[in-house]
């Protein structure tokens, strides 16, 4: 719908100190409201972002906007996942992914003019995340510059993309690639870890449904085919459930025999975590990310980078 | 009005000697100033223009062809020897006047082609060259090369395939449909070197339905080793190792051959060694050893360094994997190759590892068991210590990952077993071949990820 | 610079292909050759030779204690 709508009168177009104090406000008045606020929220960080690129504006105050935006996703990627709000998660996913695409266009604008943004890192760590099994953005990683690569968020992001490196790994559209190991167990022992902040945490729950699904159907190949059911304990403890029922619902979902012995891995069938035209499963999410999101506020979690001021170093010529 | 170097340099295109429209100072420097002379009193373009058009070349019909020879008058009339920056206008819209030439069929185009070759390869050194120097000039970054690989985009597009019979031999195709591969390298390169690999996927696709000859071998063989070569690393941008393999050998062995038998060339040799060093990580990834006397011939420097890297995975030794590759980790950026190795080795040191085990373990003593406690004893050894290094080497990688260590190796065919993870052991089929229970690495990867079928053309 | 350590820092920069005189067309001996050279740069999988050293050996050692 906003593709066809006719682009705003100029008078009508917020400048950047505007939008800066806009979202200043949503952070303190309505990220409360969550989740209830989340289609409003959607709306009006939109539009904060459309208004930065209808005046095409790259300025400390767009830096500061999406990079704040981009967390806020990340939080309510977390918090609707564990209530019962209607939302649509590929809405919001498309929403944050559009919002790192801008911050890497202008993380690369500010270095090609000799500057250094400084929240670039924790940014560059969460688009490693947003297309995970993308080997693009493997060749984006290498390319970043020493200090960038070795910081500490952006290494971690690094980690998961091998972790989830699976070789059976089956989406239309994506080319399975050799020698891929499927470290299942570690995704869930890392995300337990305080290593993992809070919004790193949110977004690879993200992944949680079809991390499952491959364990579930690494487990079921690796099994002598007369193996006896695996009791509903082992994988809830392993694939770190919340609770048993949760397993029984992906079993479900994937038409998977559980009986009163356990789960019979063998009758899981699907190559892929997606059925066509099957309801995806509701995202998933994990109760030990909810730990992390009570060590502080979320005013706090989304203010929380460097200020974005001297970006690019007084005297160069733009 | 007495131009004399303008008559004598219209009757040489009139002629059809198109020599007389090259760039270059350092081989057309001489007709470029006498013309240069003789232009000073031209001052307005539309005059340079009416009298181009009153020379009636190709009966005044080709437009575009009026275009390129004003454009390059305009070059002689104004280009600043000792400004490349300022000359560069000029420079690169003669380029594009000049290709524009090439894009209608319905004009007697074939005979720009060798100098639009000519000058494609004269105009790409310059623009590397201004590129280099974005910050000062307050360009953008690779703004030359970009622009470079828009104009031969366009020539690419307009390669039309014949729809007749394809030809027999390279020399019955018309000349533009000759330099479709020359067009195709030229453009993956440029990609390569802008950061934008990704584009070089379109042309990867349109080659052979372009292409009007019989076979692929049919084309200068020189072409084809390029080709191949840039086929390669696109493949292993994309982690696609057989295919990238498959590529990059057929690349390697061609060159190989005309280096044994040209007179030694510096040159080829250097070409050999670029091919080498992305052969050897997507051999090693593919379960293949060279014979390392035979590399070493060709190159000595990236033969000693992969041959450590070898011995790391024979011997199931993840900490010296990782040492490699923090050591080599600056070189294996630039050339896009540490995290492919990164990902993709450690499932290959993991077998050997498991290999070792179970014929030192399981072998003397004839089970066909293993604790996965034993397995873990062997993943703490070979892991060692983790002290300096960066996460991305050392995080993802624990003894605890056994059982999933084990199911992967058994999903890829790479071990015959069955998993008890709650009874913690590994069972493997009773035989005293250890080959049995270990297939070999590259026989199970082709058989899982077979090559890509757009490239038999390449082989047939 | 000499010459030898310039080119060195070529390759390390620069994986664009130069240049390179050869003939345009092969020879069939060529093709020919180009497999032989083929069949000689693989001869060996992994397996083929079991290389040891100091981990290969604790590795051994330790194993070993384990066995019963």
């Amino acid at each position: 719908p906003a593709a066809a709508a006719a682009p705003p009168l100029p008078s009508d177009v917020r400048p950047p100190q505007v939008l800066v104090r806009t979202l200043d406000y949503i952070v303190d008045n309505i990220l409360p409201k969550l989740p209830d606020c989340e289609g409003f929220l959607w709306d009006r960080m939109r539009s904060i972002r459309q208004d930065f690129t209808y005046q095409n504006y790259s300025g400390p105050e767009a830096i500061d906007c999406n990079e704040r935006i981009v967390r806020i996703h990340l939080l309510i990627l977390h918090v609707t996942a564990r209530s019962d709000v209607e939302y649509s998660l590929q809405q919001e996913l498309e929403q944050l992914h559009k919002a790192l695409i801008t911050l890497s266009e202008i993380y690369d604008e500010v270095r090609a003019s000799g500057g250094q943004a400084p929240n670039e890192a924790e940014f560059r760590a969460y688009s490693l995340l947003s297309r995970i099994r993308d080997p693009e953005y493997d060749k984006m990683a290498q390319s970043l510059p020493k200090p960038i690569f070795d910081n500490s968020l952006v290494q971690l992001a690094l980690c998961f993309r091998r972790i989830v490196s699976n070789s059976t790994y089956s989406e239309r559209g994506h080319i399975k690639t050799e020698n891929g190991l499927n470290l299942y167990q570690r995704f869930f022992e890392l995300l337990k870890s305080n290593r993992v902040p809070f919004l790193m945490s949110s977004f690879l729950e993200v992944y949680l449904n079809e991390v499952r699904f491959y364990a579930l159907k690494s487990l079921a190949h690796a099994l002598n085919k007369k193996h006896k059911p695996v009791p509903v304990s082992f994988i809830r403890e392993h694939l770190m459930f919340n609770d048993e029922d949760e397993v029984i619902k992906l079993c479900e979902h994937y038409s998977v025999e559980v009986s009163a012995e356990g789960i019979k891995l063998s009758t899981l069938t699907h190559h892929s975590h997606i059925i066509p035209e099957a309801t995806p499963l509701k995202q998933s999410y994990l109760r030990v990310v909810d730990g992390k999101l009570l060590q502080s506020t979320p005013q706090a979690l989304i203010n929380s980078g460097k200020p974005n001021v001297d970006t690019i170093p007084s005297g160069d010529s733009s | 009005m007495e131009n004399p170097q303008l008559n004598t340099f219209f009757a040489r295109i009139s002629s059809g000697d198109f020599n007389c429209l090259i760039l270059n100072l350092d081989t057309n420097g001489a007709l470029v100033a006498q013309l240069q002379a003789d232009l000073q009193n031209i001052t307005s373009d539309n005059d340079l223009e009416e009298l181009v058009e009153r020379q009636k070349f190709h009966k005044g019909s080709w437009t575009r062809f009026n275009i390129l020879v004003t454009s390059f008058l305009k070059y002689c009339k104004d280009v600043n020897p000792w400004s490349l920056w300022e000359s560069s206008d000029l420079i690169f819209t003669y380029y594009q006047d000049l290709t524009n030439c090439l894009l209608n069929d319905n004009f007697p185009a074939n005979s720009l082609v060798p100098l639009f070759q000519d000058t494609t390869e004269y105009a790409i050194v310059l623009a590397k060259r201004l590129d280099s120097k974005y910050r000062d000039l307050g360009t953008r970054q690779h703004q030359f090369l970009a622009y470079m690989s828009s104009v031969i985009t366009k020539l690419f597009n307009s390669i039309k395939p014949r729809y007749e019979e394809p030809a027999l031999r390279f020399q019955e195709l018309p000349k533009k449909q000759q330099i479709l591969l020359y067009t195709a390298n030229k453009l993956n390169n440029i990609y390569m070197h802008i950061d934008s690999p990704s584009s070089c996927a379109n042309i990867f696709k349109n080659v052979k339905p372009k292409s009007a000859i019989q076979s692929f071998s049919q084309y200068p063989i020189k072409e084809q080793i390029e080709y191949r070569y840039l086929l390669g690393r696109y493949y292993l941008l994309n982690h696609r190792v057989s295919n990238g393999f498959h590529q990059l050998n057929c690349a390697f062995s061609l060159l190989a051959v005309c280096v044994n038998k040209s007179p030694p060339n510096t040159a080829t040799r250097r070409n050999l060694q670029r091919i080498l060093n992305f052969l050897l990580p997507a051999a090693i990834l593919f379960g293949k050893t060279p014979s390392w006397d035979l590399c070493r011939y060709y190159d000595p420097d990236s033969t000693n360094t992969f041959e450590q890297l070898v011995h790391a995975v024979k011997t199931g030794n993840m900490h010296s994997f990782n040492v490699w590759l923090a050591q080599h980790e600056h070189a294996l950026r630039s050339r896009k190759l540490l995290i492919l190795l990164l990902e993709k080795i450690p499932l290959l040191v993991y077998r050997n590892l498991i290999r070792r085990t179970v014929l030192t373990f399981c072998f003397p003593s004839n089970t066909n068991k293993i604790p996965y406690t034993i397995l873990e004893e062997a993943v703490r050894i070979s892991l060692g210590s983790s002290d300096g290094f960066q996460s991305i080497y050392t995080l993802i990688h624990t003894p605890e990952n056994v059982p999933n260590l084990l199911e992967s190796l058994v999903n890829l065919g790479l071990m015959k077993a069955n998993c008890f993870p709650i009874s913690k052991q590994c069972v493997f089929p009773k035989s005293d071949k250890i080959d049995f229970i270990f297939p070999a690495i590259n026989e199970k990867l082709i058989a899982f990820f077979p090559l890509n079928n757009d490239d038999t053309w390449l082989d047939d | 610079m000499s010459a030898e350590m310039e080119h060195k820092k070529t390759l390390e920069e620069d994986d664009e292909f130069e240049d390179f005189p050869m003939d345009t067309w092969p020879d069939s001996e060529t093709i020919k050759e180009a497999s032989d050279i083929q069949a000689n740069l693989w001869k060996e999988d992994w397996d083929d030779v079991e290389v040891e050293d100091d981990f290969t050996n604790e590795l051994k050692k330790e194993l070993e204690k384990h066995r019963k």
